[in-house]
């Protein structure tokens, strides 16, 4: 898929396929680029093979040659110290590994021969690897085909402009540079480090119209950014996934944007794309259970889990990663759904639980009221490890701008005790200057000990 | 009362506070019993200690017997 189109098809070769704050390259350069590394990895043909990968032109020309040369392509996190990402290919048994450079600046790749490389899938494949709760990465076999079949080829000559905000070797962040190049369009990539302001003036000065992001990364801008230079971005649609949506972000993002088109996406990386909503409002319709939807996948809800069959899953997971692949094609999700009337709600993740002496926790419930609270801009709620109850409650408040930091504790404080039961009740109250996200973009939910 | 013991009153006044109820005087001798707290609020209380004494006594799930805020407060003393 990515080969053909980069290597093979039509393309509008003067215009940008890939925008960073440093270097652009045009579609000429990256079918260019794909093209050289074709002939110059010809030796990692029907092989399996780590890429160091991350968001700018020569991955995405790497990862056209790799598929090219029909390769089972393992994307590796640049982020990766050398060492770590050697040692883990060995674990994989690969046969190769295309290292970046120190630095990030200069281009091209390194080849690292292994040893003991075991033997190949018979068809180019791509590998994602997940870091998984555990720490140990879980290892997503996916096909260019699997990948690409939620793709929906836009009107020719649209060449949108997409904003990069996922991890570019991971599935949500292989979507968006998928469907922006099956449309001939310009990728926008920020810097990894890019503060809200400055993310909001690169969303401008790229002239980004299609951003596919989490609800953490807009609650950041909508706290952080000034609304003039936000609204002067040229969206045509926004895409949330990777998060539970809430209304009230849903409705804001409404109030900012009202001419956009707003969508979430329930995506996983073993499950591929499931489903998308197109109301405007949280959650997704009871109608979606039990038939089969437009992207082919079945939903049904068991013990309060949602469960999914789909089509766009993964083939299995890389049989030298030591996960075991479940035989049953209905795959248990983590997430726990909740009916109300014709509506299917996420209450959260099984893993997010919080067990506060025996009583379970849903961090979002508590979080849902707190975000309301006058004067509080975002929150999360985490589990706190407590030698006399198990977990308790805690959470980190954004104050808006302005607010006593003591009166703010009292009303959170207030509202919690007349809206939820005492387990429920954050029992620490910390005001930050702003919630972390993790590398994929979401509100951290690990535990503090 | 003791320096640890004021600290420990402070602390549980504090959730007092936060419970939105009347503070109530609180002496060494002081039955913790009778104060109206849950068990989740002793929970805030030592995850509070801890924070300031860098001491969680609870944590080696040894059974202590705490009757008066001097009891608590001798744990971390």
């Amino acid at each position: 898929m990515l080969s053909s189109i980069i290597l093979e098809e039509t393309i509008p070769l003067a215009q940008e396929a890939v925008v960073t704050r440093g270097r652009p390259a045009t579609w000429e350069q990256l079918r260019a680029q794909a093209h050289d590394m074709t002939a110059a990895f010809a030796a990692l043909r029907s092989r399996r093979v780590g890429v160091s990968f991350r968001a700018a032109g020569e991955s995405y020309a790497a990862l056209a040659a790799l598929d090219k040369l029909e390769s089972d392509t393992f994307l590796f996190d640049a982020h990766l110290p050398l060492e770590e990402m050697l040692a883990l290919a060995r674990k994989l048994k690969l046969g190769a590994v295309l290292a970046a450079p120190p630095g990030g600046q200069s281009s091209g790749f390194s080849v690292h021969e292994l040893c003991g490389e075991e033997k190949w899938s018979g068809s180019g494949t791509v590998t994602i690897l997940t870091s998984g709760s555990t720490g140990e990465p879980k290892a997503a076999r996916h096909t260019w085909e699997s990948l690409s079949r939620p793709v929906r080829k836009g009107p020719d000559g649209a060449a949108p402009r997409w904003l990069l905000t996922y991890r570019p070797n991971l599935y949500a962040g292989l979507q968006v540079m998928l469907q922006c190049f099956a449309d001939r369009g310009t990728l926008a990539i920020p810097d990894a480090d890019m503060d809200p302001r400055a993310m909001a003036q690169f969303m401008c000065d790229a002239g980004v119209q299609f951003v596919s992001a989490t609800p953490s990364f807009w609650r950041r801008l909508l706290i952080l950014v000034d609304s003039d230079l936000l609204k002067r971005a040229p969206l045509v649609q926004i895409t949330l996934g990777g998060e539970v949506v809430d209304q009230p972000l849903l409705d804001r993002l409404k109030q900012y944007f009202p001419q956009v088109r707003l969508a979430h996406i329930y995506a996983t990386t073993e499950l591929g794309r499931c489903f998308s909503v197109h109301d405007g409002m949280a959650g997704f319709p009871a109608s979606y259970l039990g038939k089969v939807l437009p992207d082919r996948s079945e939903l049904r809800i068991q013990d309060g889990e949602l469960l999914v069959r789909s089509a766009n899953s993964m083939r299995m997971y890389d049989p030298h990663s030591g996960q075991q692949t479940l035989s049953t094609d209905w795959f248990a999700t983590g997430d726990l759904v909740e009916l109300k009337g014709n509506r299917v709600y996420f209450v959260g993740r099984r893993t997010d639980m919080i067990n506060v002496a025996g009583s379970k926790v849903y961090p979002m419930e508590v979080e849902r009221v707190i975000r309301v609270v006058p004067g509080v801009s975002d929150v999360r709620v985490f589990g706190k490890v407590s030698s006399v109850a198990g977990e308790l409650v805690a959470c980190e408040i954004v104050p808006a701008p302005g607010q006593d930091p003591e009166a703010l504790k009292m009303r959170v404080n207030q509202v919690c005790r007349s809206a939820l039961s005492s387990p429920q009740q954050p029992r620490l109250i910390k005001l930050v200057d702003q919630i972390g996200l993790s590398a994929a973009g979401k509100t951290l939910r690990s535990r503090t000990s | 009362m003791t320096a640890t013991e004021n600290q420990v009153a402070e602390v549980l006044l504090e959730i007092f506070a936060t419970k939105g109820l009347a503070q109530p005087r609180l002496l060494a001798d002081t039955a913790l019993d009778q104060l109206g707290l849950e068990s989740l609020d002793f929970a805030q209380a030592v995850i509070r200690l801890e924070e300031l004494t860098g001491k969680d006594p609870f944590a080696t799930g040894d059974d202590y017997q705490i009757k008066t805020l001097s009891d608590l407060a001798v744990l971390y003393a």
